[in-house]
């Protein structure tokens, strides 16, 4: 472990924590809103890489998480009870996402199940995840990327990291009804605006 | 404007002044191999560098031409923390990854962007370390915490690195905190405003500042055709390193190694007052036949209110042999400004400001 420098990097409360997305107010409960958008703020997320062709990495990062390594590229597996996820971003690179304020011990956690090459990052400050759900939220996604989000090339349980709206995100399908964004924390008030723009001729309800 | 950047240049040199450094590109690298593929892409030397430490590195292309520059830190004998010019943040990333994955496969290394996950404080002057030391538990003193190193502590009651390195060329300390937090710390710091004359500084008193010590900004001093020597950095070029960095067999080519290549030099111009124009084309001889023979162009040129004139970095045909001679900028109005070329550090040649 000396090797690597590993540190909590939460604060205490008492600290007052900001999200990329601190300044923007919005509309809550529109009359008929066809998109509703809601940011989940404060989400830890690590960037894991490592050998998907080693057994014992594939087998520790499982125990670690609780969940099986996707191999298949674009696939996102969740593990519904600890509400976490994780999701294939290239052949040997995942994003895995966990509850604000476990991403130390999830990183610790990998740490002692892996061994050999890998490599586990915090990025929680790094980005924030917008989700939209209503029955326009797929319309949105289709103004906003070149990506197919048709059902028939998007179904549940896939994950792209693509263009929107120029910029970069991350598109998610976790379930039948909700979309998740991951967006850049540079990027995120003009992601955000973008699709409070876009949502407008369907009705939206955002906070 | 001026005014603005004159301020805030006078806020730094003598008391204490506030950079938003968040957009400086970071990349974590992580592996047994970091520290040699780090050799392998840099010009100068890592095999020393210990555990807390920070070094400036260099960065060639193949063609020997300077890519990109930055302060790289030991985290852990298998942990490096990178960071390059803000512009060049991606695009270095790509670089590592297509020489790992072209080149160099068996080096056991990860690079993973962690630009946007901290925040970068930069406190800067005579000042900083008062400052600092009103929000954090890290011992300040010069003996245990020296130049160019890092330590990790509680700045404001948030976990936090601290690097002690310096682009303005005053006491430094780089504040790097998970992104979230930084409004917080940020405030922290403003509380003490008026004790210690806290003044946030821009990008433009940034240049104005590094220039006046000479540090280079890559793209801006540089234009691709610029190697290490050509800037007077033969100090972070290390030759006799085990392994064929990346452009070191372009800098023994005989192009490279001309005598009259363009160099980097400070400027000072006759006339005070003057701020040469960016760009401005230099010759040796005002008075020569149009077209003239060009020798050379300003990169940087800045009003400094703390030497209380002008001056500029500029590339010329065999600058460095040239010091204390007259160049001339003639522009298209007709007008002609003349200057001396000098060393290119216009403040505090040895380092004494920063190293307190």
């Amino acid at each position: 472990m000396s090797n690597v420098a590993v540190f909590d990097q939460n604060a205490g409360m008492g600290v007052l924590a900001e999200s990329p997305l601190v300044h923007v107010k919005g509309v809550k409960g529109s009359q008929t809103p066809g998109v509703v958008i809601r940011e989940k703020a404060f989400l830890g997320y690590l960037t894991l890489r490592g050998n998907a062709a080693d057994a014992a990495f594939c087998a520790g990062v499982e125990q670690a998480l609780g969940m099986p390594l996707p191999k298949q590229p674009l696939a996102l597996n969740q593990n519904e009870q600890k509400g976490s996820s994780i999701q294939w971003l290239s052949p040997d690179e995942w994003l895995v996402v966990v509850q604000g304020g476990t991403e130390y011990e999830t990183e610790m956690a990998l740490r002692s199940e892996l061994s050999g090459h890998f490599a586990v990052v915090n990025i929680s400050g790094g980005q924030t995840l917008l989700t939209l759900s209503g029955s326009a939220a797929q319309e949105v996604l289709h103004k906003s990327t070149v990506y197919d989000v048709h059902p028939r090339n998007f179904p549940v349980g896939k994950a792209v990291a693509t263009n929107f709206a120029k910029a970069t995100a991350i598109i998610r399908r976790p379930s039948e009804g909700t979309w998740e964004l991951i967006v850049r924390r540079s990027f995120a008030d003009y992601c955000y605006r973008w699709l409070i723009d876009a949502s407008q001729e369907f009705g939206v309800d955002y906070e | 404007m001026h005014e603005a950047v004159a301020r805030e240049c006078s806020a730094v040199r003598e008391r204490v002044g506030i950079l938003d450094a968040s957009t400086l590109g970071k990349i974590d690298i992580q592996g047994k191999d970091a520290r040699e593929f780090l050799a392998r892409v840099y010009t100068n030397k890592w095999a020393q560098l210990g555990i807390n430490k920070c070094r400036y590195g260099l960065m060639c292309k193949d063609d020997g031409m300077v890519m990109d520059d930055g302060v790289t830190t030991c985290l852990g004998d298998n942990h490096f923390l990178m960071t390059t010019t803000t512009g060049g943040a991606a695009g270095i990333l790509e670089w590592l990854e297509l020489w790992h994955q072209t080149e160099w496969p068996e080096l056991e290394v990860y690079f993973n962007s962690v630009t946007d996950h901290w925040a970068t404080m930069t406190i800067t002057g005579p000042s900083a370390r008062d400052l600092l030391s009103e929000i954090t538990d890290i011992d300040l003193s010069k003996e245990s915490f020296k130049f160019m190193e890092c330590r990790e502590g509680m700045v404001a009651d948030v976990p936090a690195r601290v690097y002690r390195i310096s682009f303005t060329g005053e006491l430094t300390y780089e504040i790097n905190v998970q992104a979230n937090y930084a409004m917080h710390v940020w405030k922290a710091l403003f509380e003490h405003e008026e004790t210690y004359g806290l003044t946030p500084y821009g990008t433009e008193t940034m240049h104005v500042l590094r220039a006046e010590k000479g540090f280079i900004i890559v793209g801006q001093d540089t234009d691709g055709s610029v190697t290490p020597e050509d800037l007077g950095m033969q100090w972070c070029v290390g030759y006799d390193k085990p392994f064929s960095w990346i452009g070191k067999r372009a800098l023994s080519r005989p192009d490279t190694r001309r005598k009259d290549r363009k160099q980097l030099v400070g400027l000072l111009p006759t006339d005070p007052k003057v701020v040469l124009e960016e760009g401005a084309q230099i010759v040796f001889d005002p008075k020569q036949q149009v077209p003239m023979k060009m020798k050379g162009h300003v990169t940087s040129s800045y009003y400094s209110p703390t030497l209380g004139q002008g001056f500029a970095l500029a590339l010329v045909m065999g600058g460095a042999e040239r010091m204390g001679e007259k160049v001339y900028m003639p522009m298209a109005d007709g007008t002609v400004h003349e200057a001396e070329i000098v060393s290119p550090i216009f403040l505090d040649p040895k380092g004494e400001r920063q190293n307190v």
